[in-house]
Order: structure tokens, then C-alpha cells, then sequence
């Protein structure tokens, strides 16, 4: 997974860091938690197929790859005229920019102020909390 | 005698629960949330389950990966079966969907109103009856219009282009209270200002002396004798995977199903109860997004998510609503992966989005409960439907040009991004297949349809199941066919109908 998330994001391009600067993991794994059993239980084989399959492809482990080769075999993903294979582009790279981009500083990056427009107007006002009450009947 | 509401959440479960009460509500969404509302408020005892979880603004910070995998079913990554798979957002929280929709209130148009009379012999839910419930419902939700400055630069943006082509921009009416355009609204609204169903009709029902279990999962009805006679649930520990820590019973009078469109059949299957109705006729409003890449600068994240809309393309069952979400899911969607992707995302703050959804005639189908409690249903878009997505989208990109856009990116595989307007026009009659697409539904509709006759659908016109005395169902699944509009008024007026029929029963 750190594998795939280093070349979908990798260092150096139009900003600096990349998905290797930081601890994605936790927040990627954080998130893949969230799915269905079963496809949470499916995960793993899915990387199986991406680690392995690079071996047809480009004659290589995606974890044997450097950056730059690992990118161009997740790009032939998402070009692919194969529905599943550009679904996998997808996901994997939805799981990569949910964490990578939820680090305040990440998204700054690319202009994004996490609301910062709104300030400190109003936030985390106690609505919708509710108290036990007694209602007499 | 002296009523306690509350609500209770995994961490206040020490063993097996037994309650006992009048009315048993399973969900609170846009249906479950209002029928407990009502039916507390006019004196009836109400217990509610709710498979997920109890926040509060506060536990929100509105970025997607903490509310994808606390109050989104699945992590968002809900999805029919078809060619394509369509991906459909569901809530599991208190509030149900309603905690994470983009707030847009429409009530049900006349015309569908009237094809239901025709089609479903409803002849009760015309416009006149359904008035009141209507004004009620906008009434507790506070459905406002907004002012344009709060709406967004990708509304301004659309506006423009709209008004170049002789085209109506407008925004729409939001159910939100002093809202500011934090613009997190599908993440939970930080400020409170969204008026979901946790905020308002939960509380009203608490304060009413409802009794509200959140992290406890409805398993079975218990129907004897042709008669609903209870629940059994499941108190679910939220840490472990929704794993059953304890057994609950709930004894009662009356039940509501209000588990959404696509659980509600599944359930209704698995605690036994028949009709060839159940699951099928599964309308989801296909929708997509069209993002563009402007000459100045947009910063597309600073106000209402979904702030305005354009039903010129009405009669052709094309609908066309902002859309504007964090950049990880929105540049997730948009090609680019490595360097590539770097270079498109340093542009964000110049990129306007949009979206579209399509009054649909397909019909999918939710199929039985599986052990792994994977929703198995199937949505195969049909050709016309196809068709009108595809001119959506083109609809769409010709607006963002005329409003002056770089390039468009429509998501169609077989040609992404668009150069321009003859670009634009040349997609309105490229030959595009199923796969090209990508498809997003928000509004699962029909799955428990409604209808006069026990042969055309599962719930009769007071919402009760044919067949199951005092079991009824009140959410999207009772909803007869695809509305063309966002449901959640519709739903919400329906429930509310539901209720006072129900409390009508039992002489309140």
C-alpha cells in the first residue's frame, strides 16, 4: 500500500512532498476499516493483484519499482478500456488522497483552507445534543 | 405516569435489553426520525433503533475521512451491481442520510403526484391533501432560499454561463438555519446549521419521551398470527466492527420500518414477510459531475456544497445541481495519478464544478439478505437513460464554456476532458456505452413502493405492508417511482402522512 500511495503522490513535481513525507498508513488503514467484511477481507488480494500482476506487465514487483515506473503501471489502470481495472485506479487512489489530503498542511499545499472562509463564526455550537428529560405524563 | 426520553449509545449497554411500547421505529432518517417525532408528540410511547451512531456537531471536524467511516454506511462504498456499478451514498448514524445529504429540499412535483393517482390508484396523495404535510415538514426543517453570497463561485460561474446561453440559474431551497457556506455538508455540518433530522426531529422526539438506541441493529420482525408483535435487535459495538454484544427485544403495538430503500426489502424478506414488490423497482436519479478548469479563480470549497440549480432541461428528465466536495474525493474522480496529478491539483483553486441527475425509468432490484449483510442489488441503466446522462453532461460542459472554461472534464472515459464548446456539442451525439460512464446515485427510491392494490405494491396508501396488520414502512422505499427532484421532503412529508394515520389508530 505505501508502495502504491508513494506513486500516486510522489515527491518533487508541482509541490515537494509526497506520500512518502508522511504516516498515511494509519488514516488509509483508518478508512479501509470502514468498508463491508467482505470487502474489507478482499482488500489484501486486491494488492496481491497489483503487486503481482506488475510482473506481466512490466517484468517487475510494484514494490521493486522505483517511483516513476510504479506510476506508469497505475496509469495503464486508469487508462484501461477495462471497466474493473480503472474502478481499482479509483479506489486506490481515493484511499491515497483521503489521507494524504486530510493533513491541513497537505491540503495547503494546493490552495485548500479547510474552513478557513468561515473563521470562527459559529462553530461547534451545542445543537443536537440532548438531554435525558423527564416528561410527565 | 412519569416518561424518560433518551438516547442511548453502545458505551451505555451493560446486557440485554427488553423495552416494551406502543410504536417500534427502526431508522432515523427522513422517514424513521419524523413517524417517531409525531407519533411521540401525540402521547404514544416510541422506542427507536438506529444501527449507527450518535454525533453531534461537535464530533465533526467536516473532512471526509472521519465521517466516511463513522457516518457513512460502508465507507461510501455502497454500490449496485451493473455495467457500470453505481456507487450509492448511504448514512449510518443518527440522522440517517439526512446527516450527510446536500441539504436540497424540493416538494414532490404535481405531475408525478398525479402519475401515481393514475398508475398506483393513490388517489389520497394529491397536492391539496399532502399541502399541509408539506408546509409542516418545511416548517420543522426550515426550508429557506439562500442569498448568492453564500452560495459559491461555481453557482456565480454557472449563472454567467446560463445567462450567455438564454438558459435559468437559480439557487435552491435548503432546509439549513443561519447557514454561513462552510460547504461541508455531505461531512457533517460543523456549525449545526444543517437542519437534519438529528438536529431537529430526534430531539423533538426525545423530548417527547421517545426512547432512542442508537448502535443497535433491527435483525428480525416478530410477526405472528399475521400480526407485528415486535423486534428483535442486536446492540452492536461500533469498535469491533458492528459485532453483536447484546441481544434487545422491543414488545410492541405497531412497528415502522424506516431502514432507507435498500435495507428496508432485505429486511422485510428475512423476518418473512411476502410480496413479489419487495425489492424491485429500485430508482437511484443517476447522477454525475462536470468539473472545469476557469481562467480565474474559483475556490469552489467556499460556500453552500450544492447551492443552485438549472431545470431548463426539465422535460427531457435532466436535472443539473452544483456539486462541490473536498479536494481528495474531487481529485480522487479526476485523472492525473503521480506528477500528472500534482499538476492538475496545484490548479484546484481554479477549479468549478457541477452536477447532474437524471429522472430516471430504469428499474434495479435489491435482492435477499446475505449473512455478510452486503447490500446485493442491480441497477442496469437503460439505453434512454444513458442517453439522457450523456446529454447532461454535455449540457453542463456547454455552460461552464460559454461561462468562459479552459477545459472541461466529464468523467467519460472514452473522452474525458473537452477543449471546447464544439467539443461540447460533438459529445451530444458520440455513441457512448455503459462502461464509459461513471455513475453516483444520492436518492434510492422504490423498493416498498406504494399503490392501492396489494398486486401493485407492498404498502397500501396509509403505508401499512399488505398483508402484516400494524406493520408499516416509511422511507424512500415507499416512494412509487423515481421523483425527478431530491426526495427528502417527499419522504419526509409522506412519513409525517404515515404517522397521523397511525396515531389516528390508536385514537390520538
Amino acid at each position: 500500500m505505501s508502495a502504491i500511495m508513494n506513486a500516486i503522490i510522489p515527491r518533487g513535481g508541482a509541490f515537494g512532498p509526497g506520500a512518502a513525507d508522511f504516516d498515511l498508513l494509519p488514516r488509509a488503514e483508518a478508512y479501509i476499516g470502514a468498508f463491508n467484511p467482505l470487502v474489507r477481507m478482499g482488500f489484501p488480494f486486491l494488492l496481491r493483484y497489483i503487486e503481482y500482476g506488475a510482473l506481466f506487465s512490466a517484468g517487475k514487483r510494484l514494490t521493486r519499482m522505483s517511483d516513476e515506473e510504479a506510476t506508469a503501471y497505475l496509469d495503464t489502470f486508469e487508462e484501461s478500456r477495462l471497466y474493473y481495472r480503472r474502478t481499482i485506479a479509483l479506489m486506490l487512489k481515493m484511499v491515497t488522497m483521503l489521507a494524504f489530503y486530510d493533513i491541513d498542511e497537505n491540503a495547503a499545499l494546493i490552495g485548500y483552507s479547510h474552513l478557513g472562509h468561515v473563521g470562527g463564526k459559529k462553530k461547534g455550537r451545542a445543537v443536537g445534543r440532548t438531554r435525558a428529560k423527564t416528561v410527565k405524563r | 405516569m412519569e416518561k424518560t426520553g433518551i438516547i442511548r449509545q453502545f458505551r451505555d449497554y451493560t446486557g440485554r435489553v427488553a423495552e416494551e411500547c406502543d410504536v417500534c421505529v427502526i431508522g432515523t432518517g427522513a422517514g424513521g426520525a419524523v413517524a417517531a417525532k409525531e407519533l411521540a408528540e401525540r402521547g404514544l410511547t416510541v422506542v427507536v433503533l438506529e444501527e449507527g451512531g450518535y454525533f453531534t456537531p461537535r464530533d465533526w471536524d467536516g473532512k471526509p475521512v472521519r465521517s466516511l467511516t463513522t457516518m457513512w454506511r460502508d465507507g461510501g462504498l455502497t454500490a449496485t451491481m451493473g455495467n457500470p456499478p453505481v456507487s450509492v451514498t448511504l448514512g449510518k448514524c443518527i440522522g440517517g442520510t439526512t446527516a450527510i445529504n446536500s441539504a436540497t429540499c424540493f416538494r414532490t412535483p404535481d405531475a408525478i403526484l398525479k402519475k401515481w393517482q393514475t398508475l398506483l390508484g393513490l388517489d389520497n396523495l394529491t397536492a391539496e391533501n399532502l399541502e399541509p404535510f408539506f408546509t409542516r415538514v418545511e416548517k420543522e426543517i426550515h426550508v429557506t432560499t439562500l442569498s448568492w453570497d453564500v452560495l459559491g463561485n461555481c453557482a456565480r460561474i454557472i449563472k454567467r454561463g446560463c445567462d450567455r446561453l438564454g438558459l435559468h440559474c437559480r439557487p435552491l431551497r435548503h432546509n439549513v438555519r443561519e447557514c454561513v457556506g462552510a460547504g461541508t455538508c455531505q461531512f457533517g455540518c460543523t456549525d449545526g446549521a444543517k437542519q437534519s433530522t438529528d438536529i431537529t426531529y430526534i430531539p423533538k422526539a426525545v423530548a417527547a419521551g421517545a426512547r432512542v438506541y442508537a448502535n443497535c441493529r433491527a435483525e428480525k420482525l416478530v410477526i405472528r398470527k399475521g400480526t407485528v408483535r415486535g423486534v428483535r435487535a442486536a446492540l452492536v459495538d461500533p469498535s469491533r466492527g458492528d459485532r453483536k454484544a447484546y441481544p434487545m427485544e422491543v414488545s410492541c403495538r405497531t412497528v415502522v420500518v424506516a431502514c432507507g430503500t435498500l435495507i428496508t426489502p432485505q429486511f422485510l424478506r428475512k423476518s418473512g414477510v411476502r410480496n413479489r414488490h419487495i425489492g424491485r423497482h429500485l430508482q437511484i436519479h443517476p447522477a454525475g459531475r462536470v468539473c472545469a478548469i476557469m481562467k480565474e479563480k474559483v475556490e469552489g470549497w467556499k460556500g453552500v456544497s450544492q447551492g443552485a440549480y438549472v431545470d431548463d432541461y426539465h422535460d427531457e428528465g435532466i436535472a443539473l445541481e452544483g456539486i462541490f466536495i473536498h479536494p481528495s474525493m474531487m481529485l480522487s474522480a479526476m485523472p492525473g495519478i503521480g506528477k500528472k496529478h500534482k499538476e492538475l491539483a496545484v490548479r484546484l483553486p481554479y477549479i468549478a464544478a457541477f452536477g447532474i441527475m437524471i429522472h430516471d425509468s430504469t428499474e434495479g432490484r435489491v435482492y435477499r439478505w446475505r449473512p455478510s449483510r452486503l447490500i446485493m442489488s442491480k441497477y442496469l441503466i437503460q439505453r434512454d437513460d444513458m442517453e439522457k446522462f450523456k446529454k447532461a453532461l454535455a449540457y453542463t460542459a456547454r455552460i461552464f464554456f460559454a461561462a468562459g472554461a479552459e477545459k472541461v472534464f466529464t468523467g467519460i472515459s472514452k473522452m474525458p476532458w473537452l477543449e471546447s464548446m464544439e467539443d461540447a456539442e460533438r459529445l451530444l451525439t458520440m455513441k457512448v456505452r455503459p462502461s464509459h460512464l461513471e455513475i453516483l446515485a444520492f436518492h434510492p427510491l422504490g423498493t416498498c413502493r406504494m399503490a392501492a392494490r396489494r398486486d401493485d405494491g407492498v404498502v397500501d396508501g396509509s403505508g401499512e405492508v399488505f398483508g402484516v396488520k400494524n406493520l408499516y414502512v416509511a422511507d424512500g422505499s415507499v416512494v412509487p417511482t423515481s421523483l425527478g427532484v431530491n426526495p427528502q421532503v417527499t419522504i419526509m412529508t409522506l412519513a409525517t402522512y404515515i404517522a397521523g394515520g397511525i396515531a389516528k389508530k390508536f385514537g390520538k
